[in-house]
């Protein structure tokens, strides 16, 4: 089957994770991605040996790994004139050009949009950045902490008492790469319609909030936002989550509540409550929710989550489900069954798992399963199948240091 | 300047969130959008009185979250139960470039609207769903809401401290996470039609779009068979990668994973000079070692000036990576999201001087645009029947008579 990029090269020029992972969707749905990579050292994302506290230790680099599968690495020393020439022989033939670096170091290595649409004009150049590229913070340099701190949202998990919390995993970093993906696809359907080339900006800062864009709707429109909720005072207690015998938990999102009420209090063996007049409408059940949610948490926590499931599944046709954490993802037979982790028989490291792609396009499918590229593993391959240089040229390219 | 989705047409047949903001992000980018809306009803968004403690509806002003999910659209009212509405769908279809459906699975294909009905009405049409979990599986038709994509993803235990409690996180974050890759996937297969001819079924969920939200963690789990921890503020392994409260209660995060640039000027700026050699602290392996002492030590630092002067000290003190710790009330008086158009000044006809979300991605030559109102309900009926679809107001009215529109 034909995927939808095919035919379409990147040049990713991108370093850590926000950039790498908006390449690697692109890759995952058939691009041709080359990996621009400074000629020592490289994306300092090869080098991360512990992370959240994940060691990688002299084990696999999945975070390498993961951002960077599908593509091909070029090592340059980008401050050598003939690096650049490289580039932009590069640029002519390829159709994006993406980077994450601060804001004005392309300009000051020659790869900048001015410069490089001279050698392509149809060319997408796109940008990530921590706080977009106006304003007087968009020459600073970002972190997913900071996109998780600067947006709001480390005050939007948890409990109403709670400090700011943080939140394990790098979801800014993704979440900027997710937009920044979805960006470039559309500057290159314009293109495919319209002509022409342009560029794209996106930021942690904008991505994060374009994730809580309701939140911030609600402030904008009404003046209040979202409040954190406290479990135990839910106003809607089916609309919560509660611990079951053995300490799982079960998430229950009855939004329209009087549908589920009286099935849901039978099958929770408290039949009574669901006739009990005190709490017949969903205005009552806000006002007793701390009775009811603690008769709740009792029954719960009576019977282990597994008889829990059933119980609900069997009860009525409820909103409900497990709260998984990431460590049980992999076994989850719904993840499996729709390909949102895919087993992989990585050349080098052998049987193996890895996160597949988020969207299911039925006549262009993507794919997860690739490699990423060892360090400079295509310089020569790139250079002489894309851009017809010769072993001579290659053995001096070398020598002078430019690769 | 023309923009990036002009003269494409979406049917969105879509209610709540999940889908209506795909649409919305669609529209955003220039594409004409025409939400299909029950007869009796609508959309049950236009009736959401309170979520999560915050009141919306009439009783309290606009409804922000109608308004919030249906910006741009046009609304079309139909009896899906009907033969002639089912007929006006499939002439919709036939003119139109992609159809988005977020009901439960069987729902469509009972109403005779799934993917196999429209695409013989225009094989070239882009069908796109959104559910909780995904086509396939035993859950795959399950209902689901913002909090079940919370809960079924991990993300409920990957957010705080490590001795929490499963904790929620405050506005409807899966759903939009949702409605943003559905997005994506309708935008790939828009370029996939262009370049190949060919229409398809696009397919996303609350868990995998949580999924790739998490990519990196979930990766972790499955390559090296852990995942990220929680970590405990008070003992983080680098003080130079942990958030601190300064003196006015205001929060300031740091973000230096390559701490030995930085640990020298940081010590000075903070104040204690002194930190930077002691030998409980002079690797990067000992502060980790001794967090708990390290994070008191800088805990007691912040706590001794407000946040704006803790803002300039480290703005002049060297080249550091920090943030302030905004709450979503902070967010349309940061000047950076002004400046960025994260959020922009409307004049919305109905409402007045109000402010809205911006659209994300800046794209310089076809931008896109948030400013636009979401539609009463089936405001646009009439327009669509007679401009679109050529019916007559004869027709119309019968139509209305016999209660199909």
């Amino acid at each position: 089957m034909v995927m939808p990029l095919e035919g379409i090269r990147v040049l990713d020029w991108t370093i850590w994770q926000q950039g790498p992972v908006s390449t690697m969707m692109l890759g995952d749905l058939g691009a041709d991605v080359i990996k621009l990579e400074e000629r020592i050292g490289g994306d300092p994302g090869r080098g991360i040996m512990s992370i959240g506290g994940a060691s990688t230790g002299d084990q696999r680099n999945y975070y390498f790994e993961a951002n960077n599968r599908h593509k091909k690495s070029l090592t340059l020393n980008l401050k050598k004139p003939e690096a650049r020439e490289i580039v932009y022989k590069l640029v002519a033939q390829s159709d994006v050009f993406v980077q994450n670096f601060r804001k004005g170091v392309a300009g000051r290595l020659g790869l900048d949009y001015e410069t490089l649409s001279k050698h392509n004009p149809k060319l997408i150049y796109a940008t990530a950045s921590g706080y977009g590229p106006f304003g007087p913070d968009s020459g600073e340099p970002s972190f997913d902490y900071m996109g998780l701190a600067r947006s709001g949202i480390m005050n939007a998990v948890g409990e109403p008492d709670m400090e700011p919390l943080s939140i394990a995993g790098g979801i800014a970093d993704q979440m900027g790469a997710i937009m920044l993906a979805y960006g470039i696809i559309t500057a290159l359907l314009a293109r495919e319609r319209f002509g022409m080339g342009q560029e794209v900006d996106t930021s942690h800062l904008g991505s994060m909030t374009a994730l809580q864009g309701l939140n911030v709707s609600s402030r904008l429109t009404m003046g209040k936002e979202f409040r954190r909720a406290d479990r135990t005072k839910a106003p809607n207690p089916l609309w919560n989550h509660y611990k079951c015998g053995d300490d799982k938990w079960i998430c229950l999102a009855m939004l329209q509540s009087d549908r589920y009420w009286s099935d849901f209090c039978t099958a929770m063996g408290v039949a009574e409550f669901g006739t009990d007049s005190r709490f017949g409408s969903i205005r009552d059940r806000a006002k007793g929710c701390k009775e009811i949610i603690s008769v709740f948490d009792t029954q719960f926590a009576s019977k282990p989550r597994d008889e829990w499931m059933q119980i609900l599944k069997n009860g009525g046709d409820f909103i409900y489900t497990v709260v998984n954490s990431i460590n049980e993802l992999p076994d989850d037979p719904q993840m499996i069954a729709n390909d949102y982790v895919v087993d992989y028989d990585h050349p080098v490291w052998g049987p193996s798992k890895v996160v597949g792609v988020p969207v299911r396009l039925s006549k262009t499918p993507g794919s997860a399963k690739a490699p990423a590229p060892e360090f400079g593993e295509h310089t020569e391959q790139i250079l002489i199948d894309t851009l017809g240089y010769s072993w001579e040229d290659i053995g001096r390219l070398k020598e002078e240091e430019v690769i | 300047m023309k923009r990036p989705l002009d003269g494409v047409r979406i049917l969105d047949w879509t209610i709540w969130q999940q889908g209506p903001v795909s649409t919305m992000m669609l529209a955003d980018l220039g594409a004409e959008v025409i939400k299909l809306e029950e007869r009796v009803g609508g959309d049950p968004g236009r009736g959401v009185m309170s979520i999560a403690g915050a009141m919306v509806g009439a009783s309290s002003g606009p409804n922000f979250y109608f308004e919030a999910n249906n910006r741009h659209k046009q609304s079309i009212t139909l009896d899906l139960k009907k033969p002639e509405a089912k007929e006006i769908v499939y002439k919709l279809a036939e003119k139109s470039d992609v159809f988005v459906q977020n009901f439960r699975q069987g729902v469509a294909g009972k109403l005779g609207i799934g993917y196999q009905d429209l695409k013989k009405c225009n094989p070239n049409l882009i069908y796109a769903n959104a559910t909780g979990y995904g086509p396939l599986g035993p859950d795959s038709a399950e209902p689901s809401f913002d909090y079940m994509g919370l809960a079924r993803s991990g993300i409920m235990n990957a957010a705080g401290e490590p001795d929490m409690d499963p904790l929620s996180i405050a506005g409807g974050i899966a759903d939009q996470m949702g409605a943003i890759m559905l997005a994506f996937g309708v935008m790939s297969a828009l370029l996939a039609r262009n370049t190949h001819g060919i229409g398809q079924e696009v397919d996303i969920s609350h868990l995998g779009s949580m999924t790739a939200l998490q990519g990196l963690n979930v990766a972790c789990r499955a390559m090296l068979e852990k995942e990220f921890r929680r970590i405990p503020r008070s003992e983080a392994p680098s003080p130079l990668w942990n958030h601190y409260k300064c003196g006015d209660g205001k929060w300031i995060c740091l973000a230096m994973p390559q701490q030995d640039r930085y640990w020298p000027d940081f010590c000075t700026v903070m104040g204690v000079p002194e930190v930077e050699k002691d030998t409980r602290f002079d690797t990067m392996a000992k502060r980790a070692e001794n967090a708990k002492e390290m994070i008191a030590v800088f805990d007691t630092a912040f706590a001794s000036q407000p946040r704006d002067a803790w803002m300039k000290a480290l703005k002049e003190g060297g080249d550091f990576i920090y943030t302030v710790v905004n709450e979503i009330a902070d967010l349309p008086n940061d000047e950076q999201m002004i400046a960025n158009e994260y959020i922009v000044d409307y004049d919305h006809p109905r409402i007045g001087k109000t402010k809205v979300v911006g659209v994300p991605v800046r794209l310089s030559e076809t931008p896109g645009d948030p400013k636009g109102m979401a539609p009463e309900f089936g405001e646009h009926t009439e327009l669509i029947l007679t401009e679109l679809l050529g019916y007559s107001w004869e027709k119309v009215a019968e139509l209305r008579e016999a209660e199909v529109i």
